[in-house]
């Protein structure tokens, strides 16, 4: 089999394995990029409500919970509770969420949280989750440059690395270069 | 078709060896600071993650509040910290807060590569960290843009980090 058969094989069939791949890292890629500009996970809601805090809090603490939390229709979606001060509660919510109540002014503010979906995915897959996908993530990564460096020689001619190819390869290459000039 | 086929096998065979969601408990046990073990993953404590080796399977339990009182006492050692979490990295999912008496004087908690992340239903529990207590030197916390997503707790956790390699979660009436 010669280079050209071969290196087009490699590249057809590593192309079709890891185009899932491909997108999920490209898809969480730009997520990620943007972290500082929002949640790439979740979609995170805050609301403030004014509430009526019952008089037996001390003596019927769980009871007075639900009630609180009855005023914004979350009694039923809490999971914990507790008091970080005197005059402060602090509710956790089924699946992320919170409640931050003040006791004293019945100011309540309900962060709710929604995973966004197919980007939670992909994100909680970019940060690694374990070992066995952190291994099938850089053979992936090998298998890019394969594609990388292989796709370079597919096309021959006038499309090919000798003519038009190296044009285009050298703008990739320069650009980066660039951005390191500026920003290095 | 062959290779079809061989493909189809290592594939399965490649999920097959993933992590499970749910890691693994393993029987340990930890020194107290009252000399009383607590054991890691028995019946009351309700998860373990991250379980580590048989040669780290000895550390002090120490309390978020006592670490914020005598910190130097702990740091670079391997401390097993009781606290309650108040807050999970939800970009990451790679930190976790812990709390004592005073929630605006938190403690971070990093990941260490054995634990995927820190679930956001974490959130409330009580848990028992292990790991290398170091002071923060660097405190790079994302800056406000907006309103939108800073992390306003990663701001009052500036003072030490624990480099977590396992964690457990306490039961009710271990709380």
């Amino acid at each position: 089999m010669n280079f050209y058969k071969l290196n087009r094989a490699l590249h057809r069939d590593f192309g079709y394995f890891f185009s899932a791949m491909t997108i999920i890292y490209a898809l969480s890629g730009i997520a990620l990029n943007h972290r500082k500009d929002w949640n790439p996970s979740y979609s995170i809601e805050r609301t403030e409500y004014q509430v009526k805090i019952p008089t037996d809090l001390q003596t019927n603490e769980k009871k007075a919970v639900e009630e609180i939390l009855q005023q914004i229709s979350q009694e039923k979606n809490y999971r914990k509770y507790y008091f970080p001060a005197a005059d402060q509660l602090k509710v956790f919510m089924n699946g992320g969420g919170s409640v931050a109540v003040n006791l004293t002014s019945g100011k309540l503010l309900f962060e709710n949280l929604q995973k966004r979906p197919v980007l939670f995915e992909v994100n909680f897959l970019h940060y690694n989750p374990g070992k066995i996908w952190m291994w099938f993530s850089d053979f992936f990564c090998v298998a890019l440059m394969v594609l990388a460096i292989g796709g370079l020689f597919i096309m021959k001619g006038k499309n090919g690395i000798t003519n038009r190819g190296a044009w285009l390869t050298a703008a990739g290459i320069i650009i980066p270069i660039v951005f390191l000039i500026i920003y290095f | 078709m062959n290779r079809l086929r061989l493909l189809a096998v290592l594939l399965v065979l490649a999920a097959c060896n993933t992590q499970p969601k749910t890691e693994k408990i393993k029987i340990e046990t930890v020194k107290l600071e009252t000399a009383t073990a607590i054991p890691c993953g028995i019946t009351g404590s309700a998860s373990c993650a991250g379980c580590p080796s048989a040669k780290e399977t000895k550390a002090l339990v120490v309390s978020v509040d006592s670490v914020q009182k005598n910190p130097e006492k702990y740091f670079d050692k391997t401390i097993a910290l009781r606290g309650r979490v108040i807050h999970t990295c939800k970009v990451s999912g790679k930190k976790m807060f812990l709390s004592g008496s005073d929630d605006q004087n938190l403690i971070r908690i990093n990941a260490g590569e054995n634990i995927s992340r820190f679930d956001e239903s974490l959130q409330g529990e009580i848990v028992i960290a292990r790991g290398v207590l170091t002071p923060v030197t660097e405190v790079v916390v994302e800056k406000e843009k907006d309103g939108k997503t800073a992390c306003v707790t990663e701001g009052k956790a500036k003072q030490y980090v624990l480099a977590c390699t396992a964690f457990e979660v306490l039961a009710k009436n271990q709380e």
